[in-house]
């Protein structure tokens, strides 16, 4: 069945600064109309959705689904239908897959997944250097032709002069540079954050010195060289503070936070060493939530990010140190930001655009958008409503998702990509 | 019925030590006798599952579960399926398929015992968890030091050494100050983790700080990699600063008793003349870790139900 309309929900489109009760009216893929509400005529192709939010579908900047090379943990297949179950339109794959992405063969595999019509779309991310492996430049040109829309090791370049080179010819070639922030010297074999609770609990961490190290220099290179930098996942205070000088400067730079750094502490490991909570980068002190949340309330953070990244359960029961690190978050993403919504730490319209304009302006790319002629990329959701999260309900594969077992808040009800329904409940 | 564990002095009241400590020294005068056993465990079956390598702590178990009449069973990691890939879950469900009472494990990362009881139907006994704690140990310092000043309230303990690195010191600091001592960590800041004084401590990077007024020094070992890691430059400016000798013993005070875990470096932490010296206590240590870890053992078996 086509969707033709969706009557009586609160629009909300950060880009336009849009917030009021409309019709929204579907044809060809594109949205025809936005109309007072009540005035869409009935149709079989007609839904009506007065208790919920329409805005433009989500964007996510940081997902693993394993594919290729480790498919056992989700697929692509689970893992877009996960995304579009989250109300992510699009979402932006890591290079760091087996093989890795680097070559315009590969990069131009993962944009022919989403061809199913209506499938959220798959947005590659290609490596910085060959392998990963921080010593020779990709040819970024023929990976931008295969459909690269930025470029990243998402792992530690140690060779700063190289990483400067990179982020020079990748400002020709026409796409924003995403640096992971984190000095792997410095981090060494920590498995979450340093400070009084790895302490107590006897395990290695990773100071936060690790991430600021990294943070300034990013903006150090995108100040010298002009070129448009993607600084994320960030998790600490220190970080946050950089970022906002650096913007203050008129740097180049966009930043982007993991959600579950804007709901957990590190003393959520202490409570019983659960590996689920073992992530990267590492859940840290309340000064830095903090801190994170208000960036994201002022937009100094530009975007939320899922992170993304599923595990099988013998990946996650085993000793603390051992596990590997992530959680898998596309189902619940926008129940974790709407819960911080409730909390007063910023409003709906900052958590929708951290979910959608935020991203795409990170990726330099122009924001979806609920206007007539834009692509019809849109999500509906029911903010009160509670839905019950359970691995079997779960489109996700991994068995890492911290709230199994729990109702959360929000229920998305339509993903539409293009118009087609990527996922539906109505 | 609920299982008993024994985790961590962390998870335990002062009152809860205290009862343990009062079971160990009952247990104490089963060693003098000519006869060494009682028949209190007989007929349950203690495995000592031992990841990590140990010869005083697992000869210790092993002897306090045949003292109590139990049957034992020693695991080691290097001669078990572990290394043909094994997760440590799969191999302790193996070993609980027999049915035993208690597992004692011993295991480099920090949260495996925790993890255990959770999966496991026995009794858990933590013989040492990554840095995280060594419970036992921890109670035969009380033990020993109980004994030989009457009381821990009030004393001044000092804790010199690897403490980033070390259980053992985490547990003494957790037990002594529950039970009212006054705890000082010292060490080069390379060793000193970021707030262990939320443990129950102060902190000093001075040596003669920490021993000034000392009713016990505890003296800790120095493990060659952490050299490799460069925490501190060299051994010998490691014994200069921070080893114990007769000479910066004499900042503390008179018969302050001297305390070690084992094993020792002669001449890196600790002089000879120190470690046996008439103030050293370090056997005393080691005889009272039966007597703890027969009190833990017939504790988490079910005996004392208060």
């Amino acid at each position: 069945m086509s969707i033709d309309g969706l009557r009586g929900a609160r629009v909300i489109c950060p880009a336009s600064g849009l917030d009021a009760r409309r019709d929204v009216a579907l044809q060809g893929g594109r949205i025809k109309g936005l109309l007072p509400p009540g005035t869409l005529p009935d149709g079989p192709g007609i839904l009506d959705v007065p208790q919920s939010v329409i805005c433009p579908a989500f964007v996510d900047l940081h997902v693993d689904f394993g594919a290729p090379g480790a498919e056992w943990r989700e697929g692509m297949e689970r893992g877009l239908k996960a995304a579009a179950m989250g109300g992510f339109g699009a979402i932006v794959h890591t290079p760091a897959t087996h093989p890795v992405n680097d070559t315009a063969a590969l990069c131009g595999w993962f944009g022919a997944q989403s061809a199913a019509a209506g499938a959220t779309r798959v947005l590659p991310m290609a490596a910085l250097t060959e392998g990963r492996s921080g010593a020779r430049l990709t040819e970024m040109f023929e990976l931008r032709d295969a459909g690269a829309v930025a470029f990243g090791d998402e792992r530690w370049i140690a060779d700063t002069a190289l990483l400067r080179r990179a982020v020079q010819y990748a400002a020709a070639v026409g796409r924003p540079v995403f640096e992971r922030p984190e000095d792997a010297g410095l981090a060494g074999p920590g498995v979450m954050h340093e400070g009084a609770v790895s302490t107590r609990l006897g395990l290695k961490g990773i100071p936060a010195a690790a991430e600021s190290i990294a943070v300034f220099r990013a903006v150090a290179l995108a100040e010298q060289t002009g070129a448009p930098i993607h600084i994320g996942p960030i998790s600490a205070a220190g970080s946050v503070k950089i970022i906002a000088d650096a913007k203050a400067r008129g740097v180049p730079v966009t930043a982007s936070v993991a959600v579950a750094n804007l709901v957990w502490l590190d003393t959520k490991i202490a409570e019983a060493f659960d590996p689920v909570f073992k992530i990267s980068p590492p859940l840290r002190e309340a000064a830095d939530r903090s801190a994170l949340r208000e960036g994201v309330r002022t937009g100094v953070i530009d975007a939320v990010s899922s992170g993304h990244a599923p595990w099988t359960a013998d990946e996650k029961a085993v000793e603390f140190d051992l596990a590997k690190p992530g959680m898998s978050t596309l189902e619940i993403c926008l129940s974790l930001l709407l819960d911080r919504v409730a909390e007063g730490a910023f409003d709906l319209t900052t958590a929708l655009a951290a979910l959608s304009a935020g991203g795409w302006r990170s990726l330099r790319q122009p924001a979806g958008r609920v206007e007539i002629g834009a692509r019809a990329d849109l999500v509906v959701f029911d903010p009160e409503r509670r839905t019950r999260i359970d691995p079997a309900s779960r489109a996700g594969r991994g068995q890492n998702c911290p709230a199994d077992g729990q109702a959360v808040r929000g229920e998305i009800q339509l993903t539409l990509v293009a118009g087609k329904p990527a996922f539906s409940t109505l | 019925m609920a299982r008993r564990h024994l985790l961590g002095l962390g998870d335990l009241s002062a009152g809860e030590i205290v009862r343990l400590l009062d079971l160990a020294a009952s247990f104490q005068s089963i060693a003098e006798r000519s006869v060494k056993k009682v028949p209190t465990l007989r007929g349950r079956a203690v495995i000592n599952l031992f990841m990590e390598a140990s010869t005083r702590t697992r000869s210790s178990f092993e002897l306090a579960a045949k003292r109590l009449s139990a049957d034992t069973l020693n695991i080691s990691g290097g001669a078990s399926s572990v290394v043909k890939g094994e997760t440590l879950l799969d191999t302790a469900r193996n070993l609980a398929a027999y049915r035993p009472d208690i597992i004692v494990v011993r295991h480099r990362h920090a949260g495996a015992p925790l993890m255990l009881s959770r999966h496991i139907d026995a009794s858990i006994v933590n013989a040492g968890d990554g840095a995280r704690e060594h419970p036992t140990q921890g109670l035969l310092d009380l033990l020993t030091v109980r004994q030989r000043l009457r009381k821990i309230e009030g004393i001044k303990l000092a804790i010199i050494g690897d403490i980033a690195h070390s259980r053992v010191a985490r547990s003494a600091i957790i037990g002594f100050s529950k039970l009212g001592a006054q705890v000082v960590v010292c060490g080069p800041s390379t060793m000193l983790p970021p707030g262990i004084e939320m443990l129950g401590c102060t902190r000093t990077t001075d040596r003669s700080e920490a021993l000034a007024g000392a009713d016990v020094v505890m003296m800790l070992r120095i493990q060659k990699e952490r050299l490799a890691e460069q925490l501190f430059p060299t051994d010998r400016e490691y014994a200069q600063r921070y080893g114990l000798d007769a000479v910066s013993l004499r900042g503390a005070k008179p018969g302050c008793l001297v305390m070690h875990p084992g094993p020792i470096n002669r001449g890196v932490e600790i002089t000879s003349e120190v470690a046996d010296g008439p103030t050293s206590i370090i056997l005393e240590q080691v005889r009272n870790g039966l007597a703890a870890r027969m009190a833990v053992l017939y504790y988490c078996a079910g005996g004392e139900r208060s």
